[in-house]
C-alpha cells in the first residue's frame, strides 16, 4: 500500500500528457529515451517482478546511468507505476480497437477475450492481474485508459438504443461501469485460476451479456 | 452438513481436526503450519491425525473446501427467498460480508495460496448453488417474470463465473468497490432478468 500512496504523490512526474503507448511518435531525444526506459522496466519488471529489479539495470539496458535514468523517473516506485499504467493502457487500447466493430451484445464478452489474449505480450500487466503484485492492483482500477473505455462502452450502448438495437430501459452510463467491473474481476480470475476454467464458464459469460442487451421479443 | 445426531466420535474429531486446520492454515497459510500442531491442538498426535487425512496437503484441501463450501452455503441460505432480480447482487454481498469468518476462503479468493485457488471454481457446493439459481430461473420463465429468451443453464453459469470473479477482485484490489460500479453491476444483472 505504501508503495501506491508514494507512487501518487509524484504521479505528476509520472503521467505525460501524452500516453507514451498512444498517440504521436516521440519528438524529442529526451521523449524517446524515456519511452526507451518504459519499454525495458515493463520488460524486466514484467519478467521478475518489483523487487528483484533494480533502476541500475533498466537504465544500463538502455545505455544509461542510474543517476541519469532518475532524471526521467524520481524513484524505483516511480518507474515502476509508470510502466504498469503504460503497459495496462497499451493493451487497454489494443483491446477496445480489436473490439471495435464487434454488435454490443458481444462488446463485453469479447472485450474479455482480447484482454486475456493481449495479456501475453504484456507481461507486467500479466503480472499485476494475476495478483503477484498486489500493491499495483488499485493502480489498474483507476487506469485512465480504462475510463475511457468505460465511456465508449456506454457510446456504443446509447448509438444501438436509439437504432433500437439494445432495449431501451437499459441504463448505458451505469451498464457500462458494471461492465468494466466485470471485465476487470474476470480477467484477473480467468489468469489467476488458468486454463481450467472450462467452456461452459466462458459461454455462460458470452449469453449473459447478449441477454441483457437483447431488445424484448414482442409476440 | 453430517453434523446430526448420528455423528459418531471418528466423524467428530475429523471435523474438529478440519476446524482447527481452517483455523490455522487460514491464519498462516499452508507452508508455515504443521499437521502435527494442528493434531496438537485437537488433542492428538500427528499418527493419530494422519488416520483421518492421509497427509498435510489433503489436510488442506479438505480444509479448503469445508471451508469455502460453509461460505458459500451460508451466504446463499440467507438470499435463497429474494426475488431473482435482487438475488444475484445480494449473494456477492452475502459472501463478501461471511468473508471474514471464513480465514482460509479468504486468504485462497486473496491470491495467496495459488495452488488450490483452481478448487473454488470446481467446487461441488458453488454447481449446487448455481443448479438452484437455474431451478428459480426456470420457474420465473414459466411464470412469465423472466424472458423467455434466455437460456437458464448458460445464464447461471455465467453468473456463477462473474460472482467467483467479483469476490476475488474485491478481495484483491480491496477497498469498497465505488458506488457507481456497484450500482452498475446491479443495473447489469437487473437488466438481465427483466421481463422480454
Amino acid at each position: 500500500m505504501g508503495r501506491v500512496s508514494v507512487a501518487r504523490d509524484s504521479a505528476g512526474g509520472l503521467a505525460a500528457p501524452g500516453d507514451p503507448t498512444v498517440g504521436a511518435e516521440p519528438v524529442t531525444k529526451g521523449e524517446r529515451t524515456r519511452l526507451r526506459l518504459l519499454a525495458l522496466a515493463i520488460e524486466r519488471f514484467g519478467e521478475r517482478g518489483y523487487r528483484p529489479t533494480s533502476v541500475s539495470e533498466i537504465a544500463r539496458a538502455a545505455g544509461l546511468t542510474q543517476a541519469a535514468a532518475y532524471a526521467y523517473f524520481p524513484s524505483k516506485e516511480a518507474l515502476f507505476d509508470a510502466a504498469v499504467d503504460a503497459d495496462a493502457a497499451a493493451l487497454v487500447d489494443e483491446a477496445e480497437s480489436q473490439a471495435a466493430d464487434v454488435p454490443v451484445g458481444q462488446l463485453v464478452p469479447m472485450l474479455v477475450m482480447c484482454f486475456l489474449g493481449g495479456l501475453e505480450h504484456h507481461p507486467l500487466t500479466r503480472r499485476v492481474v494475476g495478483g503477484r503484485e498486489p500493491d499495483a492492483l488499485a493502480r489498474l482500477v483507476n487506469l485512465p485508459a480504462l475510463g475511457r473505455l468505460t465511456g465508449d462502452i456506454a457510446d456504443a450502448v446509447r448509438t444501438a438504443q436509439a437504432r433500437g438495437e439494445v432495449r431501451d430501459d437499459v441504463d448505458a452510463d451505469l451498464f457500462a461501469s458494471g461492465a468494466e467491473t466485470i471485465i476487470v474481476s474476470l480477467v484477473m480470475s480467468v489468469a489467476q485460476v488458468g486454463a481450467t476454467t472450462e467452456m461452459r464458464r466462458q459461454l455462460g459469460v458470452l449469453s449473459i451479456f447478449d441477454a441483457v442487451l437483447r431488445p424484448p421479443d414482442r409476440p | 452438513m453430517s453434523a446430526d445426531l448420528a455423528e459418531t466420535k471418528g466423524e467428530r474429531t475429523r471435523r474438529r481436526l478440519l476446524e482447527l486446520a481452517i483455523d490455522r492454515f487460514g491464519a498462516r497459510g499452508y507452508r508455515s503450519t504443521s499437521v502435527s500442531e494442528i493434531a496438537r491442538a485437537a488433542g492428538l498426535t500427528q499418527a493419530a491425525a494422519y488416520a483421518y487425512f492421509a497427509g498435510k496437503e489433503d489436510l488442506f484441501v479438505a480444509a479448503v473446501d469445508a471451508d469455502a463450501s460453509a461460505l458459500i452455503d451460508g451466504a446463499y441460505a440467507g438470499v435463497a427467498e429474494l426475488a431473482l432480480p435482487q438475488l444475484f447482487p445480494s449473494f456477492i454481498v452475502a459472501l463478501s460480508a461471511d468473508l471474514p469468518a471464513h480465514p482460509l476462503a479468504r486468504r485462497v479468493l486473496a491470491g495467496r495460496e495459488p495452488e488450490v485457488i483452481a478448487r473454488l471454481v470446481e467446487l461441488p457446493a458453488m454447481q449446487t448453488v448455481t443448479a438452484r439459481m437455474e431451478t428459480r430461473v426456470r420457474k420465473a420463465q414459466a411464470a412469465g417474470t423472466v424472458g423467455a429468451n434466455v437460456d437458464a443453464a448458460k445464464l447461471c453459469a455465467g453468473i456463477e463465473a462473474i460472482v467467483v470473479a467479483l469476490l476475488l477482485s474485491m478481495v484483491q484490489i480491496g477497498g469498497a468497490p465505488t458506488r457507481r460500479h456497484q450500482a452498475g453491476v446491479v443495473e447489469a444483472f437487473a437488466a438481465l432478468l427483466r421481463p422480454g
